[in-house]
């Protein structure tokens, strides 16, 4: 090959690297992330209908806002406790489908997501799930209650998944849109209840 | 292209490099280098360092803003009639009342928020809520909370100030665990001095 052809041919090598190389960086700004590849399996479930996954069942049938909640069982009655923002109070039966299971939930109200109170250890439910057996409880949440201004926050849902991370598993999400109850009193929760 | 063109822009590269002196490549070569780290990322904006801030002035750490107001040490920790720390000898606690609210839109975890300062020998006890002397794990986003956060210090390391530390915080993808949290700088953080009142 001549010494002209060959510059020509590098010349050719430089102008199909530089595309490729802004390719590569654009791709690598886009890449998906871990959150993306690894993202839960979202199941979708209804107000006041069974919500079923691989390993759980949760069916919410009460939710409601309230500036103060008290927590009540035949062995205690402590006082009122204050949110700092508002409590909403969401009511719900609990089942493992086939073994025993912990469960993890988060509310996400419009952009924000809320873990369950730490305030009500005895009144809330547990994280421990057993198949053949339905808890009956309440989780807590301290929420803005500016995020509930008309016209709602949206999305309201509750979260909810086998173990402590939901990657690459069915996790449940119930919309709660439109059945949320505002209270002016309190609000009483009692020590979940099982039943066979 | 036609291969005319590529030769023609060929020739005309090569006519402005032949022209170039050595130090003029040098630069060439770092501006490309410079070029392609900037596509990839490697121009982000970096802050680095320590800043400062006062009492009862806001301070922004990214996920946080925080207001500290006081520090005090007393001999045990009481809410009401509850003991949370009961006195021990040689041992005292030093209290810090500071307002935090939670900026980002997941939950944050307040153990470790505010950092004790050339205090080796301290433990930390727990962050509690000034209002009723309840123990708070973590702050839901957009709640502000007035908190105390309680650490153990021996008698002798009981100073008339005390300077505590908050790191700056990025929000990011987890690399170990699954998802995205804030996660504390290695260089950035901000300090802050306070008198201690000593009960």
């Amino acid at each position: 090959m001549s010494a002209p052809a060959r510059r020509a041919q590098r010349g050719l090598t430089a102008l199909w690297a530089a595309p490729i190389l802004v390719a590569a960086a654009l791709l690598w700004q886009h890449l998906p992330d871990s959150t993306d590849v690894y993202a839960p399996f979202d199941v979708p479930g209804r107000f006041g209908a069974a919500a079923s996954g691989r390993s759980l069942t949760v069916t919410v049938d009460d939710v409601r806002l309230a500036p103060t909640v008290q927590g009540s069982a035949r062995w205690s009655m402590p006082p009122p406790v204050a949110a700092g923002g508002r409590w909403v109070v969401v009511r719900a039966s609990v089942s493992a489908t086939r073994q025993t299971v912990r469960s993890s939930v988060q509310l996400r109200v419009g952009p924000n997501t809320y873990q369950p109170s730490d305030r009500f250890p005895a009144y809330t439910l547990g994280d421990r799930v057993d198949p053949g057996i339905t808890q009956h409880g309440s989780w807590v949440f301290d929420v803005p209650p500016g995020l509930f201004d008309p016209p709602g926050a949206d999305p309201f849902e509750l979260l909810v998944w086998p173990g402590l991370d939901e990657r690459l598993d069915d996790r449940l999400v119930i919309n709660l849109r439109g059945h949320l109850e505002s209270e002016s009193a309190t609000v009483t929760v009692f020590a979940p209840e099982v039943s066979g | 292209m036609a291969p005319h063109r590529i030769a023609a822009l060929g020739r005309w590269l090569r006519g402005e490099l032949k022209r170039l002196k050595l130090r003029h490549l040098r630069s060439v070569a770092a501006g490309l280098i410079l070029a392609v780290a900037g596509l990839f990322g490697g121009l982000d904006t970096v802050e680095s360092g320590r800043t400062v801030f006062a009492a009862d002035e806001p301070h922004s750490d990214g996920q946080y803003t925080l207001t500290v107001a006081r520090a005090t040490v007393v001999d045990e920790l009481r809410a009401g009639r509850r003991t949370i720390a009961p006195a021990q000898p040689g041992l005292r606690y030093l209290g810090v009342v500071s307002t935090v609210r939670n900026d980002g839109t997941i939950p944050g975890r307040l153990y470790g928020e505010l950092r004790l300062v050339d205090q080796p020998r301290s433990a930390p006890v727990g962050v509690f809520r000034l209002a009723d002397g309840s123990p708070i794990t973590q702050l839901g986003p957009g709640l502000e909370e007035t908190l105390v956060f309680v650490w153990r210090i021996p008698d002798s390391a009981i100073r008339p100030e005390v300077t505590l530390r908050v790191a700056r915080k990025r929000f990011t993808e987890l690399l170990v665990t699954y998802g995205k949290n804030w996660v504390d700088s290695p260089t950035d953080y901000a300090e802050i001095t306070l008198p201690v009142t000593i009960t």
